[in-house]
């Protein structure tokens, strides 16, 4: 049995034994007032609990018999637990089905994807020779999409880690996607597990038998389930886990683990440091960059990138107490930017942002690459504030 | 003076407590008996609630409420509608008698 139908089934026991439990007490009330009234108990005790929407029990009490009893005041106890019961139960169900759905937070984000579906040519055009033959050896084999209506969207998952965090890079592909159709990749709430959604929409109507191929990575963790819609249809997914990266997504590697003779080293084309003036305001820190330094020299963007990886992670939340507490007087922007494809410079992802705090916790990193994360802040020391202002002094 | 009516002709009904203790308990299980009705809208609207909720992600549980729902509803017009022609028939025979 699958466990998709293992947690239907768990729901919908789960809900028949709260309707049962409003049954029983509602057959329970009618046995026992049913008895004290000379009519036949069992009957009108079954009648009322199994009748839908409390039929069985509206009709019982329009037609119950009067008490001949002298003890009988008219106050009847035993409705109030029926009444409550009534009340509880749908509270419960509610409450199930929104904290159930409600959004969990499963720690997954996704971390990267590409600007654009590209069909098997375009992909090979974009990354290296040897990449490029393995994909197409694979996306060969993928079932031709003429033969089968729904057929399911294979990907190739590579798995990698930066700093303790998990991270899957994706390549998709997508089948009657047509020609650079628009492609969205959220993290999606489900019930009992975390899962990724992927739509994508046509924009063109031609060659609709292609398969289009699209990356995307995640982090935080590995979804239990990729649900792939191309327009109306929904697409079961195929994931291969593979040895290299096969998305066209740079990986950025830790520099604090790197060896820096290593000649295919992905090192930034060049690193950025600007020198701030900071200011204090109402809503926190303004920074005003007043110089900026270019460094192209490899050795020196390895140290510099080094010592950001190596750093200590310090706990965030003392370290913004003492921020917004403490004047800042001298920051740092540090930028990098990769090259990462033929005429085209430009990397968003890596931009640290390197802060002086005159506090117990010193000089401080605040890395933005690690700001969802809630952990970016780390530990840095005195020499290393000094190297960078050496470089404006030069 | 002459009477316009015979007011010996009927006699008035025999009264005792007790029959005015069942008109009071009759009065109040109608009052229960509709309080019921309301009663039931919490399980109908949590019901379609977790159906739509559940609609993409599980959609056997979605179908279950709806048809629970809808087994309610329809299960609940057809016995108050045999009740209540039953009730008018017995109203009729007690009017004859």
């Amino acid at each position: 049995m699958s466990s998709i139908a293992v947690r239907s089934v768990l729901i919908l026991a789960a809900m028949a034994v709260l309707l049962a439990i409003a049954s029983l007490i509602v057959g329970l009330f009618v046995y026992r007032d049913a008895k004290k009234r000379g009519m036949p108990a069992l009957r009108w005790a079954l009648i009322a609990a199994f009748f839908p929407a409390l039929m069985g029990f509206i009709i019982y009490l329009l037609t119950r018999l009067p008490r001949k009893d002298l003890s009988y005041t008219g106050r009847e106890t035993g409705l109030y637990a029926v009444f409550a019961t009534l009340i509880i139960i749908p509270c419960i169900l509610l409450f199930l089905s929104d904290s159930l759905i409600r959004q969990r937070d499963s720690g997954l984000r996704i971390r990267q994807r590409g600007n654009e579906a590209l069909t098997i040519n375009e992909y090979c055009e974009r990354v290296d020779v040897q990449t490029a033959e393995k994909v197409r050896a694979w996306f060969e084999n993928l079932p031709t999409v003429n033969d089968m209506p729904f057929p399911p969207s294979g990907m190739l998952r590579y798995d990698s880690e930066y700093r303790g965090e998990p991270r899957q890079y994706y390549l998709a592909a997508l089948p009657y996607s047509g020609r650079s159709p628009l492609v969205s990749v959220d993290v999606d709430t489900e019930l009992f597990a975390s899962c990724i959604k992927i739509e994508a929409i046509h924009t063109e109507f031609q060659n609709d038998s292609e398969y289009t191929l699209f990356s995307f990575s995640v982090a935080g963790g590995t979804p239990d389930k990729i649900k792939v819609k191309v327009g109306l249809d929904d697409h079961p997914s195929e994931i291969t886990v593979v040895d290299y990266n096969p998305t066209t997504l740079y990986i950025v590697p830790d520099y604090s683990k790197a060896d820096p003779n290593d000649e295919t080293l992905f090192l930034p084309e060049r690193l950025s440091v600007s020198n701030c003036e900071v200011k204090k305001t109402s809503g926190g820190h303004q920074f005003s960059p007043v110089g900026s330094v270019v460094i192209e020299d490899r050795s020196k963007v390895f140290e510099i990138l080094k010592t950001i990886d190596s750093a200590e992670t310090i706990d965030t939340w003392s370290a913004i107490d003492s921020s917004n507490e403490q004047d800042y007087n001298e920051a740092f922007i540090i930028t990098a930017e990769y090259r990462i494809r033929p005429g085209f410079v430009m990397h968003e992802d890596m931009v640290s942002f390197c802060v002086r705090l005159d506090t117990e916790t010193g000089e401080c990193i605040i890395d933005e690459r690690f700001a969802a994360r809630f952990d970016h802040y780390s530990k840095t020391s005195v020499a290393f504030m000094d190297r960078l202002r050496a470089l404006f002094d030069d | 003076m002459r009477n316009i009516y015979d007011f010996e002709a009927e006699k008035p009904p025999a009264l005792n407590e007790n029959m005015l203790r069942d008109t009071l308990e009759k009065k109040r299980s109608k009052r229960l008996a509709l309080l019921l009705v309301f009663a039931n809208l919490p399980i109908y609207v949590s019901c379609l609630m977790i159906a739509s909720r559940l609609y993409e992600s599980e959609p056997m549980v979605s179908l279950f409420c709806m048809a629970f729902v809808i087994v309610l509803a329809v299960g609940s017009a057809l016995t108050a509608a045999i009740f209540s022609i039953k009730e008018e028939k017995k109203y009729e025979l007690d009017c004859r008698a």
